[in-house]
């Protein structure tokens, strides 16, 4: 159906670089996998009143990446599982498999410019504040703390600790802990079968539609695809790559994005870099093509292979 | 499919006189089928075609070679037509047929055409499925990541969508009576109301979208058989500390005019009737129905808890069931409920969404025997998800017409159908992200609402 979808585009000449041209069919096979596991911190604090949370000593994220706590932390969400355990939560969030009825609330809060701690009793939910005598409570589960870039819940999240509330602690103060540590990720870059791909043309077509299954093993859905990413490492290899995988869009020397709506397929020739559009692939070095999802709560591409520019 | 295909035959047939005439007694030929996707939404198809004379007709479709489903037979004779399918999932090869009255009474169809349904844009949730059995339509927004309504078959397929950019939330979605449309709230209930929410109207097909601006709206709306919608709107009375946040119910006539049919003053006193979280507003008004046929407004007042039948010829309050202001309260022995949502009033009995009513911290369906006349109110069923789930705010709940439950956990991003044993048999949740809002339940997308 989604092949069909694709050589019809192409009959009616909708699609440039099809089957003959230089389309390229990316399968399961091409796709790399991971392993993330989440250990994080737990901070047991007095249960049923407000903390201070403070993140001002914060210098890594969980990527290992460095952090500046006055600017990189746009808000902070609490989330709470009332059929969860800590260990189930990190579970969950490592295989990527956390539903919307896991959560049993949230708040959030949005630290001013420069601000490096808040109460606990200023967070809200979408503006209305809580009870945290009622709604914060050793009884009320497993609490997660995240603190994120941007301002979306959820999204681009830096580090996360539990909060525990326990009856027998007048802990009132929470010190966010670096995240470096709190991630172990092992990317397999090495098992995956490489794409093929012509050095020289025009355009080159990828076509996704036949991939069923992310990097962890789940079921891929095709429409959370939303942008792609092609990289230059011409001083690296495969090794380096998994190495250094957390850190793959930095250590690219050009990188050339694509946004993806409604589609299948796309053209590399269209994918922007800060060169201008993609032209050719050299053959030195390392080339990596991903598919990602921007709105999902997991950073890592959905899809990532290693293209190998072969003369046809 | 749910719609009588006798009652198309004998609309069809019915060709007496007046702008029919033409047709009769003479064979329609039809010409130049063409179909294509909607632009903006890639499972609506717009079918069009021609006949020799004026005529009216309807198109049969369905996925695969499935014919079943039809559209709505056209009103007015004519020769050039147009049909807007829709409840095709995404990816899908689906089969068409337009069928016209022919001179002596029967139906002559067209051939039957294929055409394959486009891709599903990105944004949209994942969707869970757990069971089967459930072949309902639900209307509904998703809010999270992007928000907007969409429809959603029984197999969890999307098959309608639109992505709201108001910036605000959206709690309520329904196709509109007419069949043409579909519409949504863009407002927002967390803190104070919006000026800038509105009623918006899509177009099937996704390309025409019209703003109606109702300032300060709250959650739901309703649509009257002739078009006319009913809003909850906030309405402040007062200044400065003096000042009182409640409600009104706001109709806007088909030619936009907009009047207040009914006021939380009309009914309560906020000196005698006071509900709990005063901070947030006096009376809260969080859910609406209404009866076409007796002219009748519900209405669930959150910070009441309580649900009030409103008259709308006399903006009089006929009962109030629940807590604060009841002229109805839950039997002895019976759970009561605490700032509950959507709720649905059945033949002698009352489903209510309870968002707050248990001691745990978990919300649950109630039904309660009811006759306002009597007046009783006698817990007769209860409902909690396993694992239970808490849903603080939205919540919905709708008896199937086989005596199932279809319940919107709308905060926990969860669908489920319940048998009255409690079994639950089908269930569709969101990854980690989305909620829905209410939820409009369809056995049909073509039988007037």
């Amino acid at each position: 159906m989604k092949r069909t979808n694709t050589l019809l585009l192409c009959a009616a000449g909708v699609l440039t670089g099809c089957p003959g041209d230089q389309t390229v069919y990316l399968h399961d096979a091409n796709n790399f996998s991971y392993v993330g596991t989440i250990d994080a911190p737990s901070v047991e604090t007095a249960s049923g009143v407000s903390v201070e949370i403070c993140w001002d000593q914060l210098t890594s994220d969980i990527q290992c990446h460095e952090v500046a706590p006055e600017s990189d932390i746009g808000i902070l969400t609490l989330a709470r599982f009332s059929h969860l355990s800590e260990e189930e939560v990190e579970e969950d969030i490592s295989t990527d498999s956390m539903l919307q009825s896991d959560l049993s609330g949230f708040l959030e809060h949005l630290p001013a410019a420069g601000e490096t701690c808040a109460q606990l009793e200023d967070f809200s939910l979408q503006g209305t504040e809580v009870d945290l005598a009622v709604e914060y409570t050793e009884a009320g589960g497993t609490y997660l703390l995240l603190l994120g870039s941007g301002t979306e819940a959820g999204l681009g999240t830096r580090v996360l600790t539990f909060l525990a509330p326990s009856e027998s602690s007048e802990n009132t103060q929470v010190d966010i802990e670096d995240g470096c540590g709190v991630l172990d990720f092992e990317a397999d870059l090495s098992s995956l079968s490489t794409v093929s791909v012509e050095p020289e043309g025009e355009s080159w077509v990828v076509d996704w539609g036949d991939l069923t299954t992310n990097g962890l093993g789940n079921v891929l859905s095709l429409s959370n695809i939303d942008q792609l990413f092609l990289a230059h490492y011409p001083d690296l290899g495969v090794a380096d790559l998994e190495e250094q995988f957390l850190d793959i869009e930095l250590v690219a020397s050009e990188l050339w994005r694509l946004d993806l709506s409604g589609t299948f397929s796309a053209d590399l020739a269209e994918a922007q870099g800060d060169s201008g559009a993609f032209g050719g692939f050299s053959s030195e070095g390392s080339w990596v093509l991903a598919l990602m999802c921007t709105t999902c709560s997991n950073p890592a591409p959905l899809f990532l292979t290693l293209l190998d520019p072969q003369e046809g | 499919m749910k719609r009588s295909f006798s009652s198309l035959l004998f609309t069809l047939v019915a060709c007496g006189g007046g702008a029919q005439a033409s047709s009769c007694g003479v064979p329609v030929k039809i010409s130049d089928v063409t179909a294509e996707l909607c632009p903006d939404i890639s499972t609506v198809v717009t079918v069009r075609w021609t006949t020799d004379l004026e005529s009216v007709g309807y198109v049969s479709f369905g996925p695969g070679d499935d014919l079943s489903m039809n559209t709505v037979l056209e009103s007015t004779p004519a020769t050039e037509h147009e049909a807007v399918l829709l409840g095709i999932p995404t990816e899908t090869l689906a089969s068409y047929q337009v069928v016209v009255a022919a001179d002596d009474g029967s139906v002559i169809t067209s051939d039957v055409e294929e055409i394959t349904t486009g891709l599903p844009p990105t944004g949209l949730p994942e969707l869970t499925l757990t069971g089967g059995g459930h072949d309902s339509y639900q209307v509904l927004p998703v809010i999270g990541g992007s928000t907007g309504p969409v429809i959603i078959d029984g197999e969890g397929r999307y098959l309608w969508w639109s992505f709201d950019d108001s910036g605000l939330d959206v709690y309520r979605a329904r196709l509109s009576v007419d069949g043409q449309s579909l519409l949504y709230n863009a407002a927002s209930v967390s803190g104070d109301p919006s000026d800038e929410s509105m009623l918006i109207r899509v177009s099937l097909c996704g390309s025409e979208v019209t703003p109606i601006e109702v300032p300060l709206l709250a959650h739901d709306f309703v649509e009257h058989p002739d078009g006319t919608l009913g809003a909850m709107v906030v309405e402040y009375r007062g200044e400065g500390d003096d000042e009182i946040k409640g409600d009104q119910i706001i109709e806007i006539a088909p030619d936009g005019t907009q009047t207040q049919v009914w006021s939380a003053w009309d009914c309560f006193d906020p000196e005698v009737h006071i509900g709990d979280d005063q901070e947030y507003g006096w009376t809260f008004a969080n859910a609406l129905d209404y009866d076409p046929v007796e002219q009748a407004y519900y209405l669930s007042l959150r910070n009441f808890s309580s649900i009030v039948r409103i008259d709308r010829a006399t903006a009089s309050c006929d009962w109030v069931f629940g807590n604060v202001a009841a002229t109805i309260e839950p039997a002895a022995g019976s759970a009561s409920f605490l700032h509950e949502h959507q709720f649905e009033l059945l033949d002698g009995s009352f489903l209510v969404f309870d968002n707050d009513g248990s001691t745990a911290m978990e919300s649950r369906v109630l039904e309660y025997e009811f006759d306002p006349a009597e007046p009783t109110a006698e817990q007769i069923w209860e409902y909690v998800s396993d694992p239970s789930v808490f849903s603080f705010v939205l919540g919905d709940v709708h008896r199937l017409d086989d005596g199932d439950t279809l319940v919107t956990w709308s905060v926990n991003g969860q669908l489920e159908r319940v048998t009255p044993e409690g079994e639950s048999t089908w269930r569709l949740q969101t990854g980690l992200g989305y909620a829905f809002g209410f939820n409009t339940v369809l056995e049909d997308l073509y039988v007037a609402r």
